[in-house]
Parts: C-alpha cells; sequence; structure tokens
C-alpha cells in the first residue's frame, strides 16, 4: 500500500495520522493484506456468507412507553453543549 | 493458610453463610493486596473503595436478615469496556478518558442483583483491540508471575487483578482470545460462552458479531456461578438468545466417562511451543484416564482462521468506531471546521486501534468488498461447518489455548502480524459462535502458566464445563501462587 492510497483511506475515515504513523502503516497494512491473501484459495462457491454465528429469530418488542434518561444525563457527557443542543464547528459558510 | 483475598468464589459463599467471616472482611483483604501489589501490577484503571465498602455493607446487612444472594458480598473486577453508571469507563482510551456512563451494562447489572461489590475497573488493550494489554492508553498491566512479562489481552486486567488476587473474579470480553488469553497466561481460569448467551448491552461494541462477554475466574466451578447470575435471555441485546438458562454448578459431576474428546491436528502444528504441547497432551491423557476417549480430528479451514477473523474484525470496528467523533461525548480536539475536528479528535486513537479502522474501512470499500469482506464471511461458514461435522463425532475438543506461555513487554508490538498469531487457537471459537473454556494445565520450565482450551457444542457449556472441573479436579497441579517479588523488581 502506497502512501497516497493510505492517506485516502484515512481521510474517508476520518482519522488523522502522525508522521510515524505515514511512516510504518503502508508497510505494516502490506505486511496484514499478504497474511490475507491466503484466503484467495479457498473455494467457497458453495457457502453462503455468515454475518452472525448464531442465527436469533427476530421479534418486536412491546409497544410499551418506558421510561427514558432525563435529558442532563444524557448531554453531561457532552464536550460542548448549549441549551440541550450538542455545539459543533460551523458546517455552512456565511454568505 | 490461604487468604481471604485468595480464596475462589465458592470458599467465600461458604464462609459468609457460615458467619465466619463478613463482607467487609474479604473486601478488606482485597484492598490489603491491592495496596501491598497494584502499584507494580496496574490491573486497574479506576479503584472503587469508598463505593465497594458501601456495597460491602449492604451485603452483609443482606446476610444478617438472611438473604444471600447468589454472589453477596463477593468483590469482583470488571474491564473499563463495560459501562458502570457514575464510574468512568474508558476503554483504555484517551478518546473516552473523563466519560463516566448514565447506565450500567447488564451484565454489570446482573451482578450488583446478585450481591456482588464491584472493586474496580480493569485495564485492556484500547477499545479491547489486542493481545498483550500494551495498547492501553493509559497504563502498563504487568504479569503478576513474572513482571517482565506482559498479562496477555485484551482483558488483560482482570486476568492479572484475579490472579494477583486483587480480585475474588472478574469481567472480560473475549472478541478473538480475550478472556481466554489472558486467563491461560495469567494462570486462572476463563470461560467465552455461546454467542448470545450473555447480554453485550452496555459493553462498548469492538465488533457486533465476535464480542462476547464471560467470567475470568479461580476454578470451574466459579466460571459456573458466575456464569449463572450473568447468563440470559435480554431484551436489550437483539443477539441475545432467548432460552432458557440451565444449572451450570449442577452439571460439575465429575462424571466425564464415556464423552468422545476431539483433538484437532491442526491446532498442534510446528507454531506450538513443546512445552505447552506436552501439557496439553498431559492434560489428554488424564481425561482418558477419567473414562473419556480422545480421538484426533481435523478442523480443515481453521488455517484461513486468522485471515478471517481479521478481516471480520476490522471491518466491525471501523463501523463501530465511528461513533467516536468527538459531537456527544468524550474527547474533542478544537478546529476550525467539522471534519477538521473529526480528524483531529481521532488522531488522538491508538495506532492499533487505527490500523483496524483503516484496515477496516479498505475492505467495506465497495470495490474490495466482495474480495474481502464477503469472502470471509463465506470462509467463516467453513470453519463453523468445519465444527459442526466435529461434533457430529465429538463431545467436546480438546486444544492448546495459547502457541506459548506468555511473552515479554515490546516483544511483538512492533509486528502486528506476530502479535495477531497469539490468538491463532482462539479466535475460531469467536467466528463460530462455540462455548469455550481454558484451564490451567502445567507450567514451563520458567515456571510460566500453561492453558487448555476445551471447545463446545453451542449452549452445551454444561458439558464444557464439566470436563473442564473434572480435568482440574484430578490434574493435580502444584497449588502455586504467583510470587510477585514486588519489592525486587520495584
Amino acid at each position: 500500500m502506497t502512501l497516497k492510497e493510505l492517506e485516502a483511506i484515512a481521510f474517508t475515515a476520518r482519522i488523522g495520522l502522525t508522521e510515524e504513523e505515514k511512516e510504518v502503516f503502508p508497510e505494516q497494512i502490506s505486511q496484514i493484506l499478504s497474511l490475507i491473501r491466503v484466503l484467495d484459495g479457498v473455494d467457497t462457491h458453495a457457502a453462503a456468507p455468515t454475518h452472525y454465528p448464531i442465527r436469533q429469530e427476530s421479534f418486536l418488542r412491546e409497544d410499551a412507553v418506558e421510561p427514558s434518561l432525563p435529558l442532563e444525563q444524557v448531554f453531561a457527557n457532552g464536550p460542548d453543549v448549549v441549551d440541550g443542543y450538542f455545539r459543533v464547528p460551523r458546517i455552512i459558510e456565511e454568505e | 493458610m490461604v487468604q481471604l483475598n485468595e480464596m475462589t468464589i465458592h470458599q467465600l459463599r461458604d464462609l459468609l453463610r457460615a458467619g465466619e467471616v463478613s463482607c467487609r472482611e474479604i473486601l478488606e483483604a482485597v484492598f490489603a493486596k491491592i495496596d501491598a501489589v497494584e502499584s507494580q501490577i496496574r490491573s486497574y484503571i479506576t479503584l472503587c473503595r469508598d463505593e465497594a465498602f458501601a456495597q460491602a455493607q449492604r451485603a452483609d446487612e443482606m446476610l444478617a436478615a438472611g438473604e444471600a444472594p447468589p454472589l453477596c458480598g463477593i468483590p469482583v473486577a470488571v474491564k473499563d469496556n463495560f459501562s458502570t453508571a457514575g464510574v468512568q469507563t474508558t476503554c483504555a482510551s484517551r478518546l473516552l478518558e473523563n466519560y463516566i456512563p448514565p447506565f450500567d451494562a447488564e451484565a454489570v447489572a446482573r451482578l450488583k442483583q446478585a450481591g456482588a461489590v464491584l472493586v474496580g475497573k480493569t485495564n485492556l488493550d484500547e477499545f479491547g483491540l489486542g493481545s498483550s494489554t500494551e495498547n492501553s492508553q493509559f497504563c502498563c498491566t504487568r504479569n503478576p508471575w513474572d513482571l517482565s512479562r506482559v498479562p496477555g489481552g485484551s482483558s488483560g486486567g482482570s486476568a492479572a487483578a484475579v490472579a494477583a488476587g486483587e480480585a475474588a473474579a472478574a469481567l472480560g470480553t473475549d472478541t478473538g482470545g480475550s478472556i481466554r488469553q489472558p486467563a491461560a497466561f495469567c494462570g486462572v481460569v476463563g470461560l467465552k460462552p455461546t454467542y448470545g448467551l450473555v447480554s453485550r448491552y452496555g459493553v462498548v461494541a469492538a465488533a457486533d458479531s465476535l464480542d462476547h462477554v464471560g467470567p475470568i475466574t479461580r476454578d470451574v466451578r466459579d466460571a459456573a456461578l458466575l456464569l449463572q447470575v450473568i447468563a440470559g435471555w435480554d431484551p436489550k441485546d437483539p443477539t441475545s438468545v432467548r432460552k432458557d438458562v440451565p444449572d451450570y454448578e449442577a452439571a460439575l459431576t465429575g462424571n466425564i466417562k464415556g464423552l468422545v474428546v476431539g483433538l484437532p491436528k491442526e491446532f498442534m502444528g510446528d507454531e506450538l511451543d513443546p512445552e505447552v504441547k506436552e501439557a496439553v497432551f498431559g492434560a489428554a491423557n488424564l481425561l482418558e484416564s477419567l473414562g473419556a476417549r480422545v480421538e484426533e480430528i481435523s478442523l480443515p479451514h481453521a488455517e484461513y482462521a486468522m485471515a478471517t477473523f481479521y478481516v471480520i474484525i476490522s471491518a466491525e470496528i471501523s463501523s463501530n468506531l465511528a461513533r467516536f467523533d468527538g459531537v456527544r461525548y468524550g474527547y474533542r480536539a478544537e478546529a476550525e471546521d467539522t471534519v477538521s475536528m473529526f480528524i483531529k479528535t481521532r488522531q488522538a486513537l491508538g495506532q492499533e486501534a487505527k490500523r483496524r479502522v483503516l484496515m477496516g474501512t479498505y475492505f467495506l470499500q465497495a470495490k474490495n468488498y466482495e474480495a474481502y469482506f464477503l469472502k470471509a464471511l463465506k470462509v467463516r461458514t467453513l470453519i463453523k461447518g468445519d465444527f459442526e461435522k466435529a461434533f457430529q463425532r465429538c463431545d467436546v475438543l480438546i486444544s492448546p489455548t495459547t502457541p506459548t506461555a506468555a511473552f515479554g513487554f515490546g516483544h511483538r508490538t512492533q509486528t502486528p502480524v506476530t502479535m495477531y498469531q497469539s490468538d491463532i487457537y482462539t479466535c475460531t471459537a469467536n467466528l463460530a459462535g462455540i462455548p469455550a473454556l481454558t484451564v490451567p494445565c502445567g507450567y514451563t520450565g520458567e515456571g510460566l502458566p500453561v492453558g487448555v482450551q476445551f471447545l463446545g457444542k453451542p449452549f452445551d457449556e454444561p458439558t464444557v464445563l464439566r470436563v473442564g472441573h473434572a480435568y482440574e479436579q484430578h490434574a493435580g497441579l502444584p497449588a502455586r501462587q504467583p510470587q510477585m517479588e514486588v519489592e525486587k523488581n520495584g
């Protein structure tokens, strides 16, 4: 994996990388990808994918009103909370 | 004489019921040990001393009133990826350094309901990603058996706490071996139950389809007792299974006559340390002497398990860790615009977490999805099929838990692929969702503990525990305690 490819994936994942990581990750990731290439040789034409190991029937819960957390608890961990909102940097440009 | 802080849950339970000790005395013994060794072992990220003594007092009051819930007054440690109401829950990550959950994880709520006392929150690899607890962003936990070695991971703090006498038992989570590998490295018992048997509600998710909650204990009976409390359907976890929970302690009959025990030849390869191999063969021979029949079997797709596991765990992690964006809780880096805020905030993740998120993002890209992610899910079906076939002939399987005993600090951190090899015998059970138990089965020449793993059919924890218990009762291992040599190494 090249540094350019790595940086593109990091941007997709919204992950900032340090200079050290930019140096060591491409080689480490290439090693991991070569480990995974062993799967290419497995015949899976007859196999369906397994997303979850144990099948559980889906069901609907009873439509009952239950208590929920009070707002002050919900917002207690917020890094920047104003009037019942999480405030973030401006998203829409000013005219 | 065995100290209170070194006793099993069932020994403590018997003493409490006989009125020979109080919950307070037990907790005092535990905190005395913590005060003596914790500066060296570093099992805990957070200690809950005041609240624990208040819980112990309530437990003593319950006993005095003639009530004795199953874990009344038992001091338990909980891995720091379980939400605990009012107690910070960090996942050993800077991203959650000051996060205080407003609710308890279901497993924690059930422990409290059963009268257990929460001693503290234990160290782990950040978000459970690692096999040595070296990926914690806060502290480095040492193996009580040899302070120059890792305790294993990711539940390294939980295993070290139990081994060091800093708690009677602990909860861990296991995504690819994170209960069993540290339990084996620290000479204690660890159980990963069947997928869906124990609720994951309130556990900070690493990989949904692979994460399991389970006990780390001093013996198999304690694993059964703890499982009894945490097992069972929880409507808050959609993957939790609606099924009656059997009596696990009643399954410990000591009788394994006629059981067929499979020994997968793929788990006995060249990567296996000769001393570990000898100990596991010794365990198999003992089972035969107790009336079981041991047969060599094959799990032909086991060689693909590590690669399959890596693709699936990375993909699921990249999705689950997306929630740590600095908006609603946890750490936030200041930035001019929102996208830069996400990127700078998430730059605080450790290297292993970043590598997995990056790899997962790569596997899930439209151009790679089929070749990597879908392929891995199909190979998972084949691995699961191998077990189904094996269990047509066998009641349980026996294998090593880890290829080696505990390794030294820094030995595997530079080459992630080498670190991943620590999980080669454990991750198959996560892919297939089957129960797996590790039990101490000997020591290396250097005096390090070795674990043997028993795997069973889905929801057949009773048989897995029965075999593990019968083995443990007859193994005759020397009753060693880790000699922490704190002063010498300090």
